[in-house]
């Protein structure tokens, strides 16, 4: 009984369209590895916007995640055929993309808030990007840490389980819980408003 | 809002925010390298590749190689320490063989004989300077007795392989330090009589007269035919020394003999102190020839030592001897110039050099100014030239200096 609350707590259950998105990525990580580059294609469609929104959680600045995101594809191309099929396709994608993220929050300086003027950028570059996702997105990026951020982004876009947030964000994992259900409270209570 | 709801519009808006990077992706991996590669995710499920087996394997090889090369060089290094490149001996009662690395220090003592057993026993020398261990074994020569004001010689073997015997010189100024007076004495014959025979490993020199090997060589010697300086003389001059070295013509596998004009040696000539100290309390030659002392000093004892001296030289000089001294110097001085020059004939070179320049000394310092000076003038001429006789044995090369009035100025033994 308390497995399975636990399990429906931490929400560790995938849902069955992001098993098969975790699929077709393996699929394609190995096409990628085999040299076919096409298949970067369906690879970047199905993780663009949860890694998106994860580096931009961390950099805050849209012109730096844009550039990691690029740096982040393109050495998921090249170490395509160091990837080991564990059923964790985004997890490895997601680590590569913080390993680039924080190396570039390293070599320059830190961005408190991402200002208007950037938000603006990122709806001229994105004719999909319309008000209520500007609303959601600076909601869940300037309202919550950073670490809140990151948990949410890495949950509910990117579709990792709590226990893989933990360890790739080196926390316990009741702190992973505790901050995710905080923080979407808070969303919640947000959008509601 | 249920929480479902609220993670749609979170990916919903995060999808739509995302740019479109696919394109410079794209264009970059055409022109990407392997330098873009990342550490993978998991390092311990890293593929072994064939670069990742071979390049650790070839590391590990280079680097054990190099630990043994340095074990190696190490080894070699602690072997040449190690290892004896010359040997210093000391020739006389007791005898003592220095083994001496290529550092100048000292690897291995051999005694030769039962005194110098008991003696050096009680010494550590290895690991010490060459001089060092040197003086130290002639302080306990001197100690012990066994070198004292009646010793006759003192050997120094040096034997070296194929370098340039630089311990040499270090070991004879150890032996004038801790040998003071007679070592010193040897030390200045070595110095000026050997410098230009290199090869010489083994200094013998007389720094005292040998009553013994004079006479004997003396009764010899024929004066008219070693002052002719020609083949005659020198034939005389090489008798002489094979008869002080004991050897006979049969045993000598190569000979030279010629006379030799003493090149000038400012340092020699301008020694300003010579050795000359007379004790005449003591009463003896060898202490009339020996030590330093100010000239004003000097003066005064010499008038007695030399009185001494002249006693004792003319009851041991063959009369020829001395009439060729009395033939320098003027009747007013005929005493004194006989103790000089029977002196010079019995004691070595640094014995006659001294005497020269204690004339000149008493010159200044005595009345009888001109007679002591002329006499001096007499020694100093008969010190300008030399026999240089030199044999080899079967084992040895002898060089031996010897002066046109018979006297033997400076011995040097080499082993071949």
């Amino acid at each position: 009984m308390l497995f399975l609350l636990m399990t429906a707590e931490t929400g560790d259950e995938l849902s069955d369209d992001l098993k098969e998105r975790n699929k077709i990525l393996d699929k394609d990580l190995r096409k990628l590895a085999r040299g076919k580059s096409q298949a970067l294609d369906e690879v970047y469609e199905l993780t663009k916007g949860a890694v998106y929104g994860f580096i931009l959680s961390i950099l805050k600045n849209e012109e730096d995640s844009e550039d990691v995101m690029q740096d982040t594809y393109l050495k998921v191309c090249l170490n395509a055929d160091q990837y080991r099929t564990q059923g964790k396709p985004m997890a490895w994608i997601m680590t590569i993309a913080r390993n680039l993220a924080l190396m570039k929050l390293r070599s320059q300086k830190r961005y408190a808030d991402i200002p208007d003027y950037e938000w603006d950028a990122i709806a001229d570059d994105n004719a999909e990007f319309g008000s209520e996702d500007r609303m959601v997105l600076k909601a869940a990026l300037t309202n919550l840490n950073s670490e809140e951020s990151q948990i949410v982004l890495l949950h509910a876009v990117s579709g990792l389980k709590h226990r893989e947030i933990a360890e790739m964000l080196d926390m316990p994992l009741a702190t992973v819980l505790s901050k995710y259900n905080r923080s979407i409270k808070k969303l919640q209570k947000m959008f509601e408003a | 809002m249920n929480r479902r709801e609220t993670e749609e519009k979170l990916k919903k808006a995060c999808y739509h925010a995302a740019p479109d990077v696919l394109k410079g992706v794209k264009e970059r991996l055409e022109n990407a390298s392997d330098e873009d590669a990342i550490v993978p995710m998991n390092l311990k499920q890293r593929r072994r590749t064939r670069y990742s087996v071979f390049v650790p394997a070839v590391l590990s090889g280079a680097a054990a190689f190099l630990l043994v090369c340095n074990v190696a060089l190490l080894i070699a290094g602690k072997n040449n320490e190690s290892k004896a490149v010359r040997t210093v001996a000391l020739e006389l009662n007791p005898g003592v063989e220095l083994g001496v690395n290529s550092d100048g220090r000292v690897v291995n003592v051999k005694t030769l004989d039962k005194t110098s057993e008991e003696m050096i026993s009680k010494m550590d020398l290895n690991g010490t300077d060459a001089d060092v261990a040197v003086n130290a074994i002639l302080g306990a020569m001197y100690q012990s007795g066994s070198l004292g004001d009646n010793q006759e010689s003192i050997a120094t073997v040096e034997v070296t392989q194929g370098t340039e015997p630089a311990v040499q010189q270090d070991g004879d100024e150890a032996m004038g330090s801790g040998y003071d007076d007679k070592a010193q004495s040897g030390t200045e014959a070595a110095s000026n009589k050997d410098s230009d025979d290199k090869p010489v490993a083994v200094s013998e020199n007389r720094a005292d007269e040998n009553p013994s090997v004079s006479s004997n060589a003396a009764e010899k010697l024929d004066m008219s035919t070693l002052k002719k300086h020609d083949e005659a003389g020198a034939d005389t001059a090489y008798h002489i020394a094979l008869k002080d070295a004991g050897i006979s013509a049969d045993q000598v596998t190569e000979h030279h003999s010629s006379w030799q004009l003493e090149e000038e040696d400012p340092e020699f000539d301008d020694v300003p102190t010579p050795k000359t100290e007379a004790k005449a309390s003591e009463g003896s030659e060898e202490k009339a020839t020996e030590a330093t002392a100010t000239p004003s000093a000097k003066a005064s004892a010499e008038a007695t030592a030399t009185t001494s001296v002249k006693t004792t030289a003319e009851a041991t000089t063959t009369p020829s001897v001395k009439a060729s001294a009395e033939a320098t110097a003027t009747p007013s001085v005929k005493a004194t110039a006989e103790a000089t020059t029977t002196t010079s004939v019995k004691a070595t070179t640094e014995a006659t050099a001294t005497t020269s320049v204690k004339a000149t000394t008493e010159a200044t310092a005595t009345p009888s100014v001109k007679a002591a000076t002329k006499a001096s003038e007499g020694t100093k001429k008969a010190a300008e030239g030399f026999y240089l006789v030199t044999f080899k044995t079967a084992r040895y090369t002898y060089i031996y200096m010897i002066g046109e009035d018979g006297e033997i100025l400076s011995v040097s033994r080499s082993v071949i």
